[in-house]
């Protein structure tokens, strides 16, 4: 026999060995869900469930133009009321809360299927660009699922950047009512001073 | 007498209109179906949430993920979409995000990224972070105050599965078979040209 018919031979052989391992391979990696076939004392089939969630909320008018402390005059001031705080003519909802009730609020639609909770922060200090600030020690609010001429109550919780827990589970239909006050020091230079107050509702359990 | 009725008429119609203002609302909602997906390593996967305003005023809202999922998201859609009054849940704008999750686990090569096996003995991989449905921020105070802005977060946790396998000779078999073929067909052009030769010289 030559030495190539020999070498041939070998490398025939090299190639039957190594589609033997491919074939052995794929049968290795194999989704091991085989299919049952012939006689079956049973029958299956799949079940499955789609567990849709959705809540909406939206602010009050008030709350949407922005929380204005005015135009104050007279230094220094102790909790300065937002103008929303008390609003004399407040016509909305039922009449026992007619007359100096919160104007801020955030209502939870009932097109919703969760209930919420609430979480509240300030992306910064009241500030003039680039010039002076309000420290945000003097930024305060607290909040109700109650609205009357006392409720939310006086005089709150400190404002901070980082998101703080706020009302727990409002139902869909359900209110949270916000009240905003403002110390401002005899030393506090002029000018007008603004900020971004981020509400954020997250579905129960959930962390701010 | 007239002049009065006609004096009432107005009070109430402008009692009406001041308490619709005072009631008008705007808001952004969000829809999600699920709040943990499992991907596989190296693959991509998306999820739909879909954004709506039941409310009686139009609104812009963005959707956006967390700094935690940033890392593997490979298409976010941050365009304000416009979604108008009264649109509920069933209608609800669709928008998708899509991750891709780098290889996280290790696995024993023996040549470069080749002839792997995978054990799956770490522990598992997830990113846990939240989808936040945000109302546009529109206008500002006149006066010293605060803006307001509105979102709704939903919470979404991505695990990263691990397939355990043997090691893959596939790539080696292939490489042999073509070796071989190539071998073969060499020795075989040899053999004919050498014929060739032996023809030529008789």
């Amino acid at each position: 026999m030559q030495k190539e018919s020999l070498l041939l031979i070998i490398l025939v052989g090299v190639i039957i060995f190594s589609l033997y391992g491919l074939t052995h391979q794929a049968v290795q990696f194999e989704d091991s869900n085989q299919q049952v076939t012939g006689y079956q004392a049973f029958v299956e089939t799949d079940s499955r469930v789609q567990i849709q969630a959705f809540v909406a909320i939206a602010k009050s008018a008030n709350l949407s133009a922005g929380i204005n402390f005015g135009a104050i005059a007279v230094l220094p001031i102790s909790q300065a009321n937002g103008t929303g705080n008390y609003n004399p003519t407040n016509i909305s909802g039922p009449i026992s809360n007619f007359g100096n009730v919160t104007e801020y609020n955030i209502t939870v639609s009932t097109d919703s299927n969760s209930a919420v909770d609430f979480c509240i922060r300030a992306n910064a200090p009241l500030s003039i660009p680039g010039a002076d600030e309000i420290g945000l020690g003097n930024y305060t609010w607290q909040n109700s699922t109650i609205a009357n001429s006392s409720e939310p109550l006086k005089f709150g919780k400190r404002i901070t950047t980082s998101f703080q827990d706020d009302t727990k589970s409002i139902s869909p239909g359900g209110s949270n009512h916000y009240r905003f006050w403002l110390n401002v020091s005899a030393s506090q230079a002029p000018g007008t001073y603004n900020n971004t107050i981020h509400f954020k509702a997250i579905p129960l359990s959930g962390i701010c | 007498m007239k002049k009065r009725v006609y004096i009432a008429v107005l009070i109430c119609l402008l009692i009406v209109g001041l308490s619709q203002s005072a009631l008008a609302r705007k808001g952004v909602g969000i829809v999600w179906n699920t709040e943990t997906e499992i991907v596989n390593e190296g693959a991509s996967h998306c999820i739909s949430y879909g954004v709506y305003n039941p409310w009686d005023e139009d609104v812009a809202a963005t959707l956006t993920a967390s700094e935690e999922l940033k890392p593997i998201i490979v298409k976010e859609d941050t365009e304000p979409k416009f979604i108008k009054a009264e649109t509920y849940h069933e209608q609800a704008i669709p928008i998708e995000f899509c991750f891709k999750v780098a290889r996280v686990y290790a696995r024993n090569c023996l040549v470069g990224g080749m002839l792997c096996e995978q054990t799956c003995t770490e522990p598992q991989v997830e990113y846990s972070g939240n989808i936040l449905a945000l109302e546009e921020q529109t206008g500002g105070t006149t006066g010293t105050g605060s803006a307001t802005s509105l979102g709704v977060s939903v919470p979404l946790k991505i695990k990263v599965a691990c397939n355990a396998h043997p090691r893959n000779y596939t790539p080696a078999y292939i490489a042999i078979i073509i070796i071989a073929l190539l071998l073969i067909a060499w020795i075989l052009y040899k053999k004919q040209k050498g014929n060739a030769n032996k023809q030529e010289l008789q």
